[in-house]
């Protein structure tokens, strides 16, 4: 055979060994890969030429033992004349010679680990900005903190005094009235300050990482204008939520997302400060897109709004159309990337007298079910068992979240009788686990609903004891698989899941 | 290991001198010399060490860059980048020329290996040159220490 017919110009290294493994052929690539004259590699052994171990030549050899049988490695790394290589080896047995052909993944596995450094860094340096930008955005809020702190200090300072007036007295008694009310007005003006500081603590320092947890959206926009109050009162904002009692509950990073709405009032303010508007207002609405794909949170103000030529740049890092030093121009876009991170978006569009900036996060339906899609790759049909826990209070499903991580079952949550409805038209799961008081459309309705569609999934309610009376009346009607009885624990859920997967 | 990449540019009369060192890979950065825009190119690759899959694509982008008007040299090609011109097209491009390039000899006499430094002019039919002088035991006739038709596919 002309081997140099075939191999000439293959772009790997490939020898032609006889039985003993002596080299008895080898394309230009080998001879480069080798940096070896052809005097010192033909007829040499190859196991000499490439310091392998022992054993891979042998596992090589014994894979190739028949004819026409081919022996592969794994990637195998070495050192070769001081550089690092990673090669798979594959050797055919063509009958009275060998044929070594070397797949080099040496620059892929260098790059691959460059990359893989470099990734690394830039959530790192990702890290960072998002911690900067918080602390430029506390910066921001000292001055108003500060005074916010000085009101309560002031009275407990007051109050220490008149304390320490009234224990000069001789009956004491006398005073008691007096002096109760001084330690109340202490408690409550050292309660405020401690509140105060730790909102700010809780901001700077809590959930570094990148921890998604159920969330509900009214608690941070409450946390977000705690703590820019003393700024809105400072340029005299009014600023109108209405909370959602429980129904905007999200999968994301509590911090992330206060950093967020933080941003968007204090842009807000600075909107209407620009303006130069005396009755500023800044509303703060909680919704669902046309989709009911996404949950969304919008910041509507009646301040300056944007320039429609700043408005293609605004998300853009280091574009601010603030003064030199009063802005750095990156919390828009930290802002950006954050609900990106959340599978989310920001959008803006001027509103009739200001500005309104959206916030779109999955609603937790597509949101638990797109965070298990690692977990779905690694499973097979027959494991990978899809459960709908339903529950308006975002604390049971963090719970249950938490405790199928340590399960071969797949999480998905929601928060309401509809939105589960929602999710079975689009998904199938083996099972349903429901609490029974819901706003909107409770459990009761949902899983008759369910049997309407003739949906036949087992069913467990999830309730207090007071849910027994209502689980027997509906048992049979309504074909549920049984009850869970709050509280649980770890144990009793995995033990229903299963006993419930095993018995179907 | 084989040090960084590093280029050397200077520019006189028309013509940009280029030296190139270390190994051509995926670090190599060629933003130093993209804005040259003499006709004529010398490049110098004395010091290239290795080249890696990644440095050829970056070399043969960057040629890509040069135009066809323009003249370049290669000069004192090691052997590690006269196997790439065997293996790959485009590392030598229409517009190109080699002034000069190492082959491998070896002297039977005292066994000495050594780089001699060559030019096509002295290649006929792909036939190393015979009376090549051993620079350690001066004996005469050093043989071509590699597979020759392979080494000088290059002339074609």
């Amino acid at each position: 055979m002309e081997h140099s017919t075939y191999y000439d110009h293959d772009y790997s290294p490939v020898f032609v060994l006889d039985k003993e493994f002596n080299v008895t052929y080898f394309n230009g690539l080998a001879g480069t890969f080798l940096k070896l004259s052809p005097r010192k590699i033909n007829g040499k052994d190859i196991k000499e030429l490439i310091p392998l171990p022992e054993s891979l030549w042998h596992d090589l050899k014994s894979q190739a033992l028949s004819l026409g049988s081919v022996g592969v490695s794994s990637e195998t790394d070495f050192l070769y004349l001081g550089d690092s290589f990673s090669f798979v080896f594959r050797l055919q047995n063509n009958g009275d010679e060998f044929l070594l052909f070397c797949n080099d993944l040496s620059v892929e596995k260098k790059l691959h680990i460059k990359y893989q450094k470099q990734v690394e860094l830039l959530k790192e340096s990702h890290n960072q900005l998002l911690q900067a930008d918080k602390v430029r955005a506390i910066g921001e809020l000292t001055a108003g903190i500060s005074h916010e702190i000085n009101n309560p200090l002031t009275v407990a300072s007051g109050n220490t005094e008149i304390l320490g007036f009234s224990l000069e007295e001789e009956d004491l008694n006398a005073q008691r009235e007096l002096i109760t009310s001084c330690v109340d007005n202490l408690d409550e003006s050292l309660g405020r300050i401690n509140e105060i500081i730790s909102g700010m603590k809780g901001f700077l320092h809590q959930g570094q990482g990148d921890k998604k947890e159920y969330i509900n959206l009214d608690d941070v926009i409450k946390a977000a204008v705690k703590l820019t109050s003393s700024t809105l009162k400072e340029y005299n904002i009014d600023l109108k939520f209405n909370a959602s009692n429980g129904q905007s509950v999200v999968l994301g990073n509590q911090t992330k997302l206060e950093q967020i709405v933080i941003n968007l009032i204090q842009n807000s303010a600075d909107g209407i400060k620009q303006k130069g508007q005396s009755d500023g207002l800044i509303e703060i609405f909680l919704g669902k897109s046309s989709s009911g794909h996404y949950q969304t949170l919008s910041v509507v103000d009646n301040g300056a709004g944007i320039e429609s030529k700043d408005i293609p740049k605004i998300f853009d890092s280091f574009f601010t159309t603030k003064e030199m030093g009063d802005g750095t121009g990156l919390g828009l876009s930290i802002c950006k990337k954050i609900a990106e991170d959340h599978q989310g978006d920001l959008e803006f569009e001027n509103s009739n007298n200001g500005a309104r900036f959206t916030l779109k996060l999955p609603v937790i339906e597509v949101s638990s079910y797109a965070s298990n899609d690692e977990f779905f790759s690694k499973i097979n049909d027959v494991d990978g068992r899809k459960v709908l826990v339903v529950d308006n209070d975002a604390t049971i499903l963090n719970l249950c979240q938490k405790i199928f991580e340590s399960t071969k079952y797949i999480f998905i949550g929601s928060t309401g009788g509809a939105e589960a409805l929602d999710v079975l038209q689009k998904y199938e799961v083996d099972l349903i686990i429901t609490d029974l008081n819901m706003p909107g459309i409770d459990g009761r309705t949902f899983v008759r609903k369910l049997r309407e569609s003739n949906g036949s999934v087992p069913v467990f309610y999830l309730s207090s004891e007071n849910g027994l009376k209502t689980y027997d009346a509906d048992k049979v009607d309504l074909n549920l698989s049984g009850i869970l009885l709050k509280p649980f624990k770890t144990e009793q859920l995995v033990n229903l899941l299963n006993k419930a997967f095993s018995n179907s | 290991m084989s040090q960084k990449f590093d280029v050397e540019l200077t520019i006189n009369n028309g013509v940009a001198s280029v030296k190139l060192a270390g190994r051509m890979d995926e670090d190599m950065d060629l933003e130093k010399i993209k804005a040259v825009s003499e006709p004529q190119v010398n490049f110098d690759f004395k010091e290239v060490e290795s080249i890696n899959s990644c440095g050829i694509r970056d070399w043969i982008n960057f040629l890509g860059e040069i135009p066809k008007s323009h003249g370049i040299i290669y000069k004192n090609c090691p052997q590690v980048i006269i196997e790439q011109m065997n293996m790959v097209k485009g590392f030598l491009p229409s517009n190109s020329k080699i002034e000069s390039f190492f082959a491998p000899f070896f002297c039977e006499a005292c066994e000495h290996e050594e780089k001699i430094l060559l030019t096509p002019e002295q290649i006929n039919d792909k036939k190393a040159p015979h009376d090549i002088s051993c620079p350690k035991c001066s004996s005469v006739g050093m043989d071509f220490d590699a597979i020759a038709a392979q080494y000088f596919h290059f002339l074609d």
